[in-house]
């Protein structure tokens, strides 16, 4: 076999192997966010609504390393139909909660939690789109991927602040929203 | 296939053979990487004692290989600026957690608003060791004198520890350290940020 044969093979394979790792490399946050929505969705919670709070335990399969002191709940977003209302609603005797988003790369693009909106419920519009403008004089975030997940948290590491979570009745909003009337789409 | 039959393949067949046959074993190689890697131990991590964690984890900034894995390791976790978290598989000897070890988390509480310790199996998910004693928060935990704590990982508590996480079943494990709202100083330099140290207490199998 000729060197140049044998070189220009050896720099083939080299690059197959490159272009082979980077693309799974690149791929894997999107996979991963994939089978993380089917399992959420194995709950029964369809797009753009709240699942009821997930409680973690040993068998908790949603997520990896979920935190045991926390309840979550999820809301799988498309925003392919426009934008969505979203709120978590402020629960008196928490410590802390929040309300994150995620896209579908697994970017954290926003977070607002209960000391920046100082123990009020939050409230805020989703959008796809690239305006900084505030739809219906909400604050308003850009996803950058059509679809996501938010999600709420909300400390509970005892029994009674867990159960008080669970039974409550869910106010939290995850909904679509007429950019024009301001009102949620029936 | 011979030599001789290798050198009669059009010049190009070679090269995309060549190609990819390294594209099969360069993406078997990466999801075995992928699959196998502990939290850990990453050479482009932030070290904070035994700890280690990444200042761009959830954020748009993190490079792809800090990205993938935090899909792995942690999807869904916040950003800096909200969340810091810290991993450890080893003790303060550098030796790898397992459950035929117990062990002790000792410090301070650290500067943020809430922390939680929690411990998770090799795949990342809560161990069932029929105590549901997943984790220890700031909320719950008991204080020597009003500073310093001591957590205890073993196998089991018989009322011995106030502050207990159990191993039970866990095999081979990892410990993350949650920091919610953690103080500026630490999102500015977690290396310099004081962290609990774990130790290893005793082994199953050592003299008496």
């Amino acid at each position: 076999m000729k060197m140049a044969t044998l070189l220009s093979w050896t720099a083939a394979f080299v690059s197959g192997a490159l272009v082979s790792v980077w693309l799974l490399l690149n791929a894997m946050p999107n996979v991963l966010m994939n089978a993380a929505i089917d399992r959420i969705q194995q709950q029964g919670v369809g797009y753009n609504e709240w699942s009821p709070p997930l409680f973690q335990t040993a068998s908790s399969r949603e997520v990896v390393m979920p935190a045991p002191d926390l309840s979550y709940s999820a809301c799988i977003y498309d925003l392919a139909d426009g934008p969505l209302l979203v709120s978590a609603e402020a629960i008196d005797g928490l410590e802390y909660w929040s309300l994150s988003g995620f896209d579908h790369k697994t970017v954290n693009f926003f977070t607002i939690n209960d000391l920046e909106t100082h123990g009020e419920t939050a409230e805020i519009v989703l959008t796809s789109g690239r305006s900084q403008d505030d739809i219906c004089a909400k604050p308003t975030y850009s996803s950058p991927t059509r679809k996501g997940i938010m999600l709420i948290r909300r400390l509970a590491p005892t029994k009674g602040l867990a159960d008080a979570l669970r039974s409550r009745v869910p106010w939290d909003v995850c909904a679509p929203i007429d950019p024009n009337t301001c009102k949620l789409v029936e | 296939m011979s030599n001789a039959s290798l050198t009669r393949l059009h010049p190009l067949a070679g090269i995309l053979m060549a190609g990819i046959l390294g594209a099969i074993i360069g993406g078997a190689g990466f999801l075995h990487w992928f699959k196998t890697r502990d939290p850990d131990n990453m050479s482009n991590w932030i070290e904070a004692g035994q700890w280690e964690t990444a200042s761009s984890i959830g954020a748009a900034s993190a490079d792809p290989i800090t990205r993938a894995l935090v899909a792995r390791f942690g999807l869904l976790a916040m950003s800096s600026d909200e969340t810091m978290y810290f991993f450890t598989a080893n003790d303060s000897t550098g030796d790898r957690l397992i459950d035929s070890c117990s062990y002790e988390i000792v410090g301070t509480d650290p500067a943020t608003r809430w922390w939680s310790v929690t411990l998770y199996d090799k795949d990342s998910f809560l161990v069932d060791n029929g105590q549901n004693a997943f984790s220890m928060d700031k909320t719950r935990l008991t204080r020597t004198d009003g500073q310093n704590f001591r957590i205890a990982i073993s196998n089991d508590n018989d009322g011995a520890f106030e502050n207990w996480i159990s191993n039970s079943g866990a095999g081979e494990f990892m410990l993350t350290l949650r920091l919610y709202n953690p103080d500026e100083a630490v999102i500015a330099n977690p290396s310099g940020t004081v962290l609990p140290t774990v130790s290893r207490i005793s082994c199953k199998g050592d003299q008496a």
